[in-house]
């Protein structure tokens, strides 16, 4: 029960970075449980290998009812608008940046790289777990991970509008294909 | 303050509450799914929704088995009653049917090899597309549905095997598909040497007539849990993870070599 119970939240929580309608979290993480419970033969061992199991499970039924192709196709991630902060927040490599724009920089991302750092950052999986849940090698995954917090900072950098340091403009729709 | 620390303050879920596992709905979930036995088609969660369910189960992802080997999962469809009808001996196609199974593996694994063996096993077929330049596999279900009408199906492509001694094989060794809510199988294919006449696999209480032709072979099964830790730890045996069955081949003299088919892993 005590490992149900602990998986479950975690499940609703995956869900609800990942669907604007939480009151249907629920009802999602239900019936990845009744897959998982079909499919008991092949639930891992290792507790934090069977928590990857169940976010794989839960990030198809997402991607299945949403009729996308699931090769190659990733499930966007929210971020939660301006935290309770005044002020710069994030200093870290010469950058500072405040929460708003950390928001806005997010909004960027693709879709790919938003569920590379939310695997790491908010399912706080290692890096073979989180490529077991996307069906990726664990060294795609580092890369994929690698260059998404590259292009977070990017655009933390260069927010909409401001040219790079290079001189050109890098449109959000740029980074496709870079993992 | 990093910026890993920074986004986990922005976690959109950080409103969810540690203890939702334990609500009286969650508790419920719990007791609904546990009424039934595991694998059961009985659960009144399966029932209530089954068109969801049946969709999910398209979602089949690939898991890599070895190295240089690419499997990619192909759209289609699942159910158990297709997997049930698997059988361990395999059985021919006709012409017609062969040239439409080619046609499309190739296209599929983006290969232009020629057919070298097609077998059927239940509702299911196997197609072993070689050439001079690697070898492909595609195993598709026939059966079809309105949403996924190709059926649902696994591709592997990866480059040419050597050829063997006269009584031995040689394999890339056995690629297993998973994505953790549709059945699990397990394919292999390679070359036969000169004097093989007859593949067997024994593995998980079965025993697989693999179809021998063309100095090649192939053969697939659906995994089934074994009875014990110890049988799934026989099947596993220390090979990258990998199903490692006794395999027996038959010489043309009727001899028969019995070994753990990683001995006849080129990559071993």
């Amino acid at each position: 029960m005590e490992v149900y119970a602990s998986t479950y939240t975690d499940l609703v929580r995956f869900v609800v970075r990942r669907r604007p309608a939480t009151d249907q979290a629920e009802d999602i993480v239900a019936e990845a449980f009744a897959v998982a419970w079909q499919r008991l033969g092949d639930l891992p061992g290792d507790p934090g290998e069977a928590r990857a199991w169940l976010f794989g499970i839960t990030r198809r039924l997402l991607m299945a009812q949403h009729r996308a192709d699931h090769r190659g196709q990733a499930l966007s991630v929210r971020i939660a608008g301006q935290v309770a902060v005044a002020g710069p927040t994030l200093e870290h490599d010469d950058l500072v940046a405040t929460s708003v724009d950390l928001a806005k920089a997010w909004t960027r991302l693709t879709a790919m790289h938003q569920e590379a750092l939310s695997l790491s950052v908010w399912e706080g999986l290692t890096g073979s777990q989180a490529a077991q849940v996307l069906g990726i090698s664990a060294v795609a995954y580092r890369i994929r991970l690698s260059r998404a917090r590259r292009l977070l900072k990017h655009h933390l950098a260069h927010p909409v509008g401001e040219p790079s340091a290079d001189g050109r403009r890098m449109p959000a729709s740029s980074e496709k294909g870079l993992a | 303050m990093n910026l890993d620390d920074q986004l986990r303050r922005h976690d959109p879920a950080r409103d969810v509450p540690a203890g939702l596992g334990r609500s009286p709905r969650a508790v419920a979930t719990l007791a609904r799914l546990t009424a039934n036995d595991p694998g059961g088609r009985s659960s009144s969660a399966m029932s209530a929704r089954p068109a969801r369910r049946r969709l999910l189960r398209y979602a089949m992802a690939a898991i890599v088995a070895a190295a240089g080997v690419v499997l990619a999962p192909i759209l289609g469809t699942d159910d158990d009653a297709a997997l049930a009808t698997w059988d361990a001996k395999p059985h021919p196609v006709t012409a017609e049917e062969a040239e439409r199974y080619a046609k499309d593996c190739a296209s599929w694994t983006q290969v232009g090899y020629p057919p070298q063996i097609i077998e059927v096993r239940g509702t299911w077929v196997m197609t072993y597309l070689a050439s001079a330049g690697g070898e492909a596999q595609c195993l598709r279900s026939l059966t079809r549905s309105a949403e996924f009408p190709d059926g649902e199906g696994q591709a592997q492509s990866s480059p040419l095997t050597q050829t063997p001694a006269a009584d031995a094989l040689a394999t890339v060794g056995v690629m297993e598909t998973s994505g953790g809510v549709t059945n699990t199988q397990f394919l292999v294919a390679g070359k036969v040497g000169a004097e093989v006449t007859a593949v067997v696999f024994r593995t998980q209480g079965m025993r697989v007539q693999a179809t021998v032709k063309n100095g090649r072979f192939t053969a697939w099964w659906p995994r089934r849990k074994p009875a014990s830790l110890y049988g799934r730890l026989m099947d596993n045996t220390g090979w990258n993870g990998s199903p490692n069955p006794k395999v027996t081949i038959t010489l043309s003299d009727g001899r028969t070599i019995t070994k753990p088919l990683k001995e006849y892993d080129v990559n071993h």
